[in-house]
C-alpha cells in the first residue's frame, strides 16, 4: 500500500492489510490452529472432588458468623474430618485440629466478633481487596473479574448476604460449587465440561484465592490461637494442595499491607503520592508551560504572614 | 495547496490525507456553565480504561480550571505559542492550522508520515513523561482577573474575578492530528461513527501522535509499549448508550449524539417534529462551539462557552462565535427559547446517546433510533412561599421561598 492510498476512514489498518494480501484470519482460525487435539483429562476423580467440595463449603461455613446459618457444629466438624482424610495426611491433621478446639458456640460467637465483626472493628479483613498492592482505584476491577466468575457459573451473591464480592466466604462457596459441577460432570463422562471447571478452579485460585489466603491465614493465626486459627490452617492446607496438585503459581501479594499509591517505577519517589494539585512539587516553576501565575493569593498571604513575625 | 473542507474554519485546510467522511459523526456537546469539577467523569472513565499499569498518568478524560490549569502541564499554551498569530476574518479563520504553521505541501505524499521520515513539521510538542503528566490538578480554582477585595461586586455578567472548568476527551476529530501524524498509519476513523482509534496491532510506539494531537489526548503507555486513546466508549455506544463519563455526570452537562456537517446538518424544528439535537445546537442555534477550532481539526465536542468569563479569552478557545452564543443562551432565561431550554433539561437525564428530540405539550421528548429514551418538563413546576412567616410568635424571614 502506498502512502498515498492510504485514508484514515476505514477499519483496522491491521485488517486492511490482511485483506489486501487474501488473508482471511478469524479468531476461530487461531483456535484451531493452536487447539490441542487430544486434550488430556484434569488429574482428579469424582469422589476426591466431591469431598473437596464438601471441604470448602464446610470452611465458608466456619469462617461464618456462627449463629443460626453460620458456623460449624459437631455434625460438621467429623464430616471435614472424613473429607479431608480423603485427600492428603497434612489437610486431614488441619481438619483434626479445627474438630479439636471447636468450643460452644456462644463462645466462637464472640471469638469471632473480635476477630471479623464489625462490633470490634474488623482486626482481621476477610477480604481480598485489603491484600491487593496499589490503591482502591486499580484494585476495584478485581471485584468485577471475582463477580465475572460467579456470573460465568450462573451464580450471583445472594441479596441477603451483607458481603462484598471478594470476601472469602464467597470465594470458598464458589470454589465448592466448581468441585460439585467437577464431581457431577466426571459421574456423567462430559470431559469436555470436567476440563472448563477444572480450568475455572485453576484461574481463580491463581487469580483471586491463591493469591492472598496465606496472609489472610497469617492474620488470623497472629491474633487467635483457638477455633479460627485452626480453620485458617485449614484453609491454608487446603490451597496449598490444590496448588502442588493443579500446578498453580499465583503471584502472591505483597506480605504487608503497604500500598504503592502511585507506580513509582514511572514517576519515581514522588509518585507515593496522588501529585494530582502540585502541592508538594518544588521548583514547578521551571517546568516548561508553566503557568506562572504572578498573582496567586495563596502565595501572597503566606508571605505577608512570614514578613509580619 | 488546499486540500479538505473544514466548515468550522469556513475555509480548505491543509491535512495529510484525503477528505472523507463517517456514515455518522460520534459528537458531544458540553454546557460549561453546569460543570462543578466533581472529576465524576473523570473517575468514571478511569476505572473503567486506564486502571493498568503502565496508564498511572492516562486521563482520557480530564476536567481542568481555565485559565490556569491545563494537564499535561500547558498543553494548549505551549501550541497555541508555536501557531503563530491567530487572525479570524468574521467566520473564516486566516492563519495557519497545526498542519499548515510549517508551509509543508502535504498534496504530495512524499511529504507524507512515513516510517523513515517521521514528520516533524507540525505545531506542538511532545508531552514529557516524567513532568508533563504529573500534575492533572494543576491550578486548580486558580483565579483569574481582580484582586479579591471586599468591595468587589459581580454585577455585569462577565465577573470582574473568574475561573471556569474544562471538561476535555478525545474529540474523535474528522481531521484526527493523530491519525495524520502517524507515520505507519497505526491510527483510524470508524467509518460508522467516526470514533477515532489505534489499532494496537499496528502501532510501533513511534509517538508521533503524542506529539501531533494537539489536545494531547493520545497518550503513550511505556508498559504496554504502544499509544493509547479514549475510545469514546464504543462498546456502549454501538448499543446506542452514552458513554461512561456522558452517563455519570452529575452537574448532567454532556449530551452524547451525532453531527452532520452544515449542508447536510438537520434543519427541522424540534416544536414541530423530532429534531438531531447536536444539528440544532451548532447548526441551527450557534450556541455550542469546538475546542480550539484554529487547530485545524475539526474536533467534534462542542462546548456552551461560560458565561462569567470574559470574551476576548473566549474567544481564543471557541473562536469567533461567542457572543452569539451568549445572546442565544441568556435568551433561555427570558423564556424564548423553549426549544433549547428543553433540550438543556432533557441532557443527563437519560442514559442513552439522544439522535433525536422535539418539544411535545410543555414536555422535551429524547428518543434515540425512534424508541423515546427521555422525556422531561420544560419547565419544573415551583411553589413558592411567604417570604415573611410567622413561627412560634416570632417573625421569620425567608431568603429562599422557592
Ligand atoms: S461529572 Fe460533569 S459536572 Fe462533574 S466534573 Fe465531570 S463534566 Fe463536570
Ligand atoms: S483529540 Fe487528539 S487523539 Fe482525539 S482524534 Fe483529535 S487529534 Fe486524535
Amino acid at each position: 500500500m502506498s502512502d498515498s492510498d492510504f485514508s484514515i476512514l476505514g477499519g483496522p489498518p491491521s485488517e486492511r492489510n490482511d485483506e489486501s494480501s487474501g488473508g482471511n484470519r478469524t479468531a476461530r482460525d487461531d483456535r484451531d490452529t493452536d487447539a490441542d487435539p487430544t486434550p488430556e483429562l484434569p488429574p482428579g476423580d469424582a469422589a476426591t472432588a466431591l469431598h473437596r467440595a464438601r471441604l470448602y463449603s464446610l470452611l465458608a461455613l466456619g469462617l461464618e458468623r456462627p449463629d443460626g446459618n453460620g458456623g460449624l457444629e459437631m455434625d460438621d466438624t467429623t464430616a471435614l474430618v472424613n473429607a479431608a482424610a480423603a485427600l492428603d495426611r497434612t489437610v486431614e491433621d488441619a481438619a483434626t485440629a479445627v474438630d479439636d478446639h471447636l468450643t460452644d458456640t456462644a463462645e466462637r460467637k464472640k471469638r469471632w466478633a473480635s476477630l471479623f465483626g464489625v462490633e470490634e472493628g474488623h482486626t482481621v479483613s476477610p477480604y481480598e481487596l485489603t491484600y491487593l498492592p496499589g490503591p482502591l482505584l486499580t484494585t476495584v476491577r478485581q471485584l468485577a473479574d471475582i463477580r465475572g466468575f460467579y456470573h460465568a457459573f450462573g451464580i450471583d451473591v445472594g441479596e441477603k448476604m451483607p458481603y462484598r464480592g471478594d470476601h472469602v466466604c464467597y470465594q470458598l462457596e464458589f470454589l465448592a460449587h466448581l468441585c460439585l459441577r467437577d464431581a457431577r460432570l466426571r459421574r456423567a463422562g462430559d470431559d469436555e465440561g470436567v476440563t472448563i471447571v477444572v480450568d475455572a478452579r485453576r484461574t481463580f485460585l491463581e487469580a483471586h484465592l491463591g493469591r492472598w489466603f496465606w496472609r489472610f491465614a497469617g492474620e488470623i493465626s497472629a491474633h487467635d490461637d483457638g477455633f479460627f486459627a485452626a480453620v485458617a490452617d485449614l484453609l491454608a492446607a487446603l490451597v496449598e494442595d490444590e496448588i502442588a496438585i493443579l500446578d498453580l503459581d499465583p503471584e502472591w501479594v505483597p506480605d504487608t499491607s503497604e500500598v504503592t499509591e502511585w507506580n513509582e517505577g514511572i514517576f519515581g519517589a514522588a509518585g507515593r503520592s496522588c501529585g494530582g494539585c502540585g502541592a508538594d512539587a518544588t521548583g514547578l516553576e521551571d517546568l516548561e508551560g508553566s503557568p506562572g501565575n504572578p498573582r496567586n493569593p495563596g502565595s501572597q498571604t503566606a508571605q505577608d504572614g512570614l514578613d509580619d513575625r | 495547496m488546499p486540500q479538505v473542507h473544514n466548515w468550522q474554519l469556513n475555509r480548505e485546510v491543509e491535512f495529510p490525507y484525503e477528505e472523507s467522511r463517517p456514515e455518522r459523526q460520534w459528537a458531544a456537546m458540553f454546557d460549561l456553565n453546569k460543570c462543578i469539577e466533581c472529576q465524576t467523569c473523570t473517575l468514571a472513565c478511569k476505572t473503567t480504561w486506564t486502571h493498568e499499569e503502565g496508564q498511572e498518568h492516562m486521563f482520557w478524560n480530564n476536567v481542568e480550571t481555565k485559565p490556569y490549569g491545563a494537564h499535561p502541564i500547558g498543553w494548549d499554551k505551549r501550541t497555541l505559542e508555536d501557531m503563530g498569530t491567530m487572525e479570524w476574518d468574521g467566520d473564516t479563520y486566516e492563519g495557519d492550522t497545526i498542519f499548515e504553521t510549517e508551509d509543508v505541501d502535504w498534496d504530495d505524499p512524499e511529504n507524507h508520515p512515513t516510517e523513515e521520515r517521521i514528520n516533524e513539521d507540525v505545531a506542538g510538542f511532545m508531552p514529557d513523561i516524567e513532568d508533563d503528566w504529573r500534575y492533572p490538578n494543576l491550578g486548580e480554582d486558580e483565579t483569574a482577573g481582580e484582586e479579591m477585595d471586599l468591595d468587589v461586586h459581580f454585577d455585569e455578567d462577565t465577573h470582574p474575578i473568574w475561573f471556569f472548568y474544562l471538561p476535555r476527551i478525545c474529540n474523535h476529530c474528522t481531521y484526527a492530528g493523530c491519525a495524520g501524524g502517524c507515520p505507519v498509519q497505526a491510527i483510524y476513523k470508524r467509518p460508522e461513527d467516526g470514533v477515532v482509534l489505534i489499532d494496537r496491532e499496528e502501532c510501533q510506539a513511534q509517538m508521533v501522535c503524542n506529539e501531533t494531537c494537539p489536545y494531547k489526548k493520545a497518550q503513550y503507555n511505556p508498559a504496554e509499549t504502544i499509544s493509547q486513546k479514549c475510545v469514546g466508549c464504543y462498546p456502549k455506544t454501538e448499543d446506542g448508550r452514552a458513554p461512561q463519563c456522558f452517563e455519570t455526570c452529575l452537574g448532567k452537562i454532556r449530551l452524547h449524539g451525532y453531527i452532520n456537517t452544515p449542508e447536510e446538518a438537520d434543519d427541522s424544528d424540534p416544536m414541530a417534529e423530532p429534531t438531531n439535537p447536536l444539528d440544532f445546537l451548532v447548526h441551527q442555534k450557534e450556541v455550542a462551539l469546538p475546542l480550539y477550532p484554529q487547530f485545524g481539526l475539526e474536533p467534534n465536542v462542542y462546548y456552551i462557552p461560560p458565561t462569567t468569563a470574559p470574551v476576548d479569552y473566549l474567544e481564543q478557545l471557541f473562536g469567533p462565535g461567542v457572543e452569539d452564543a451568549f445572546e442565544t443562551y441568556r435568551a433561555i432565561g427570558d423564556g424564548e427559547e423553549p426549544a433549547l431550554e428543553g433540550l438543556l433539561n432533557l441532557m443527563g437525564s437519560t442514559e442513552w446517546s439522544i439522535t433525536a428530540f422535539e418539544v411535545d405539550d410543555g414536555e422535551a421528548v429524547g428518543y434515540y433510533e425512534g424508541d423515546e429514551v427521555g422525556r422531561v418538563p420544560i419547565t419544573e413546576p415551583q411553589t413558592e412561599r411567604d417570604r415573611v412567616d410567622e413561627v412560634d410568635g416570632e417573625e421569620v424571614y425567608r431568603l429562599d421561598i422557592t
